[in-house]
């Protein structure tokens, strides 16, 4: 056998080899089509209908327009700035007007590639193909899925115009951030429309679908940058703009769109709305069922709120000396309440909602401290008829329980002023006075006076509940003191006004119910002890910060400066304020100097309500008809005159025995009609039991 | 004849072989095949044409038409809500009173009620009744002093609550209708079943039913309406009016009158009194009227 025998041998071979796999190849390719065939999603006609799912639209209490879920806001490819049409051709399909669904030589090389070189797979997709998997399939790798993935790329191309693909195409894809499809996309990352983007911004949106998360511009500006030169460079190569244009181009920086950045998802306050909507009515409904939300939301309120908390928790980052590159830092939540309806206007859940979704103002059980002491005080005025001229003795209290070790709460301070009326034990945030209260009103009570305001989360039926030792959310604080801005009158806390269908028929709207919880007297003696927490106690900062309108509030700070409170109110709106980390994390200064409420909190109440309510009109607290005002000493609770026998006889009693350091002070007392100032002689008010023995308490 | 195939021996033997018209046409096909697949994507095209004869058989899955079916769903639901209330509004519409109302909406459920039907069922209701739900001067301060945009109600478990609602959807009176209020109202209410002359309040003031209404029919329009402020409690009663009387008593303004119905029930003929309230200075004139007619 001779060389050309042998070659020609193996040529005649191969060719027949060749030809016979290719002719298998074909048979098998045929038997493969006509089994997926069947099992092959239905394609609609036209391709448009992709795009007709109705739009759920949020709006704020205004009217604006906040958000829409489920939209797609398609436009014409006429209505699309041509820059990002030749961006996202040359970035994805340089040949889309050249192929019928597959680009054969890139599919040859994707796959040499992705054989013969290990580690490295090459994509190989056409905007078809891309649109194909996009609407029918997951994002499962599988041969199986691509070749039907590819089955329908042909049946789109064979029936649809190259318009038609590429206008169903632009209008679907995901660009992150919430965004899916160009227009909305453009409006979410510029605040324009996407007829208006410039050949730098159609660049930049070009190169997201690749993936929309990791090159997210609002979280990895760089990265963006970065691909969108790589998008430049294609448009380049492919000969759709000059070098000269991508160089120019390649020195700006687009601005983004920083108002809409917030209604992305919505913010704390939207994730909370949709979160009520979808569990009333289920997800099909809000997501695609077009409804219209009217929501409670006063978007300048919002943004002051988001900006006060911002600031001030930079402030407490500088007082701690914590810098974000090293540190965890504190975290807040601001939640505001108007009190006249319970429509919650202003929601902040957290520092950063793009860092950290989980919402502080709803979720988060924290324990409010001493803010929980009005609770207590309303309850001991009311059971055993005191008023803020009441005197009690501050002093080391210690409370005995039946089984339990002894309770002896310790002031702030560590110190003991005495004699001291109600109002300035307030004021001040005395705990002894607190623990004295509990005693004589028994913590169940205290606990049903919370409850009634607006408390939800579950209270421990404990001494310490005075103290604030049972965690509540800001949501339930804010709402509870609401009831006390109203002198007793209690709201629901709500997100939304109405929910209309597509058509704008109503389908629920909110009815605002006014439910007398606390008597309107006794409430009004609270708030005023409360007022003077801010003109002279533990929130003077309020005062100190320039608000000077008729306002009241309790600061609290929990054990171990874990968390720092300000709840306070005007007539008409209600603001919590917390302040703490995460974790059980001490909020302390460089100096190791505890942060308390009054601190902390306080002064982002104070930022917020100034901005809030600037031109809002002054309004005070409305006095209630049966109450009057007398002024008295805050030693011993008497009026305050220079040669009154008794008071002055107590208080020497009280400088020799108490080595006093309570300052005598004169404060205005509203008092019922059935109450007197001085009506014990300036003596103070003890209630002893021997032992505890109050059902289920505990210390 | 057989004949022996045997391999060439020489080159251009081979070469003649190679280049036979079978192989040049074989190869050809493949060639035409191959190159006019990549300059014409025919193959794409008939695979595509072929699968989209199937389209409307296929089956409605992935990712589109779940969003599709959602939104579907969704519409669905809303109408469904919407019936609902439409339902419930309608039927809220066809009731009597506020017993009736009372049952018809359903915990939840609420409709619309406007201020003269409200003040219809009111003036309809027995007055000890009438009074705990609310007082007749502070109906009238509410109804005319304050803004209120409407009167809203909702059903619950033991009855309904009734809400006066102003502008801002604030509820400037809430009244509760519960069940023991629903009985109370029921039982007064309900038609009396016998005659008009077993009742004594009636007794010398009952008159042939023609005699009566001709009489009342004569009064002017405005008149009437001040006289059977609730007609539809007489015109959803079976049977035939036989005769009508007025009431000797009159409380807080208002003079009751009886309507005898003949109802027919298995046993025969029987017969059932209607009570309806009507302003005391109107009735009085119908009875000045209806005394004459007798004398």
């Amino acid at each position: 056998m001779n060389l050309f025998t042998i070659f020609f041998r193996s040529a005649r071979f191969v060719f027949y080899s060749l030809l016979l796999v290719a002719v298998c190849f074909f048979i098998i390719f045929m038997f493969l089509i006509f089994s997926a065939a069947k099992d092959l999603p239905k394609v609609p006609s036209p391709l448009s209908r992709i795009i007709e799912t109705p739009q759920t639209e949020i709006f704020a209490a205004s009217g604006e327009k906040i958000m829409t879920l489920g939209s797609r806001q398609p436009v014409e490819l006429s209505q699309v700035s041509p820059y990002f049409i030749k961006a996202v051709l040359a970035t994805e399909d340089h040949r889309f007007y050249e192929h019928h669904g597959i680009n054969k030589l890139r599919t040859i090389k994707a796959l040499f590639i992705t054989l013969f070189k290990p580690g490295k797979i090459q994509g190989a997709s056409t905007i078809t193909q891309q649109l194909a998997k996009n609407l029918f399939f997951s994002f499962k790798k599988s041969y199986l899925r691509k070749f039907r993935e590819l089955l329908i790329a042909f049946q789109i191309e064979a029936t649809s115009s190259k318009k038609e693909i590429l206008s169903a195409y632009i209008n679907q894809i995901n660009f992150g951030a919430g965004a899916q499809g160009i227009e909305k996309a453009s409006r979410v990352f510029f605040g324009k429309s996407a007829a208006d983007l410039t050949l730098g911004e159609a660049a930049l949106l070009a190169g997201l679908p690749k993936s929309p998360t990791s090159y997210n511009p609002f979280k990895y500006y760089d990265r963006a940058l970065k691909r969108r030169a790589v998008v430049l460079k294609r448009m380049v190569k492919v000969g759709y703009i000059s070098e000269k244009q991508a160089e120019d181009v390649l020195k700006t920086k687009p601005v983004l769109y920083s108002k809409h950045k917030d209604s992305r998802t919505g913010s704390y306050f939207i994730d909370a709305l949709i979160s009520r909507l979808v569990e009333k009515y289920g997800e099909d409904i809000v997501f695609h069922g077009g409804i219209k939300v009217f929501s409670t939301l006063d978007t300048g309120l919002q943004t002051i709120a988001e900006k006060s908390i911002k600031h001030g928790l930079e402030n407490v980052d500088k007082m701690m000396g914590l810098t974000e590159k090293i540190d965890e830092l504190p975290q807040g939540a601001l939640v505001a309440i108007d009190t006249g309806s319970g429509a919650i206007k202003a929601m902040v859940g957290g520092k950063n909602y793009y860092t950290s979704e989980f919402n502080r103002a709803i979720n988060s059980r924290r324990q409010p401290g001493s803010g929980f002491k009005p609770f207590l005080y309303y309850t001991a005025l009311k059971k055993f008829n005191l008023n803020g001229a009441s005197v009690m003795t501050d002093k080391p209290v210690t409370i005995h329980i039946n089984g339990s070790p002894d309770w002896a709460p310790e002031n702030f301070e560590r110190t003991y002023m005495g004699n001291v009326i109600l109002k300035k034990a307030l004021a001040l945030s005395i705990n002894t006075i607190a623990a004295q209260l509990v005693e004589m009103t028994g913590p169940e009570a205290v606990i049903k006076t919370a409850e009634n305001c607006g408390i939800t989360s579950p209270l421990q039926n404990v001494y310490s509940i005075c103290l604030g030792t049972s965690g509540v959310t800001p949501l339930e604080m804010a709402s509870a003191f609401s009831s006390f801005a109203t002198l007793g009158v209690k709201h629901k806390p709500f997100y939304i006004w109405r929910v209309e269908d597509p058509f704008g028929r109503v389908i629920d709207e909110h009815i605002i119910q006014s439910k007398r919880v606390m008597d309107a007297d006794t409430t009004f003696q609270v708030v005023d002890m409360m007022e003077s927490v801010i003109n002279r106690g533990s929130g003077k900062i309020v005062r100190a910060m320039g608000f000077t309108r008729p306002s009241a509030g309790k600061t609290g700070t929990s054990d171990h400066f874990h968390d720092a409170w300000f709840t306070g109110f005007t007539p008409s709106l209600c603001t919590c304020v917390w302040v703490g980390f995460d974790k059980q994390k001490k909020l302390v200064t460089k100096n190791y100097i505890g942060i308390t409420g009054g601190r902390g909190a306080a002064p982002i109440w104070t930022d917020f309500m100034k901005q809030a309510l600037k031109n809002q009109p002054l309004r005070d607290f409305p006095v209630p008809g049966g109450i009057r005002f007398e002024t008295a000493d805050s030693v011993t609770g008497c009026p305050p005159v220079e040669n009154n026998s008794i008071v002055d006889s107590m208080k020497s009693i009280f400088e020799k025995n108490n080595q006093q350091k309570n300052k005598n002070e004169v404060f205005k007392i509203p008092l019922k009609e059935n109450q007197h100032l001085c009506e014990h002689g300036g003596a103070a008010i003890s209630f002893k039991t021997e032992t505890a023995e109050q059902t289920g308490a505990e210390k | 004849m057989k004949n022996q195939w045997h391999e060439p021996f020489k080159i251009s033997e081979w070469i003649k072989r190679s280049f036979s018209i079978l192989n040049i046409t074989v190869l050809l096909i493949a060639a035409v095949f191959l190159l006019s697949e990549f300059r014409f994507d025919w193959c794409e095209r008939v695979i595509g044409n072929y699968i989209a004869t199937s389209n409307n058989t296929r089956p409605e899955t992935g990712i589109i038409w779940k969003t599709g079916k959602q939104a579907s769903n969704a519409h669905v639901h809303l109408n469904d809500i919407i019936r609902n209330q439409q339902n419930t509004e309608r039927s809220a519409n066809q009731a009597s009173s506020f017993s009736d109302l009372a049952k018809r909406l359903l915990p939840g459920q609420w409709a619309n009620l406007d201020e003269t039907r409200f003040k219809q069922f009111y003036l309809a209701m027995p007055d000890s009744v009438a009074k705990k739900i609310i007082r007749p001067v502070e109906l009238a301060w509410i109804l005319s002093s304050r803004n209120i945009k409407r009167i809203f109600c909702e059903g619950k478990s033991d009855g309904m609550e009734i809400y006066f609602l102003d502008q801002d959807n604030r509820v400037i009176r809430q009244i509760d209708f519960n069940q023991p209020m629903i009985d109370q109202a029921e039982k007064q209410e309900a038609p009396f079943k016998g005659s008009l002359n077993d009742i004594k309040k009636f007794e010398g003031h009952i008159y042939p039913a023609d005699i009566f209404f001709k009489a009342l029919l004569s009064l002017p329009r405005e008149m009437i309406s001040s006289l059977i402020i609730n007609p539809r409690k007489l015109l959803m009663e079976k049977g035939k009016i036989v005769k009508a009387g007025i009431s000797n008593e009159a409380e807080s303004g208002y003079i009751q009158m009886g309507f005898e119905f003949n109802t027919a029930t298995s046993n025969g003929k029987g017969s059932e009194v209607v009570f309806i309230k009507g302003r005391e200075w109107a009735v009085w004139r119908l009875n000045m009227l209806l005394a004459g007619e007798k004398n």
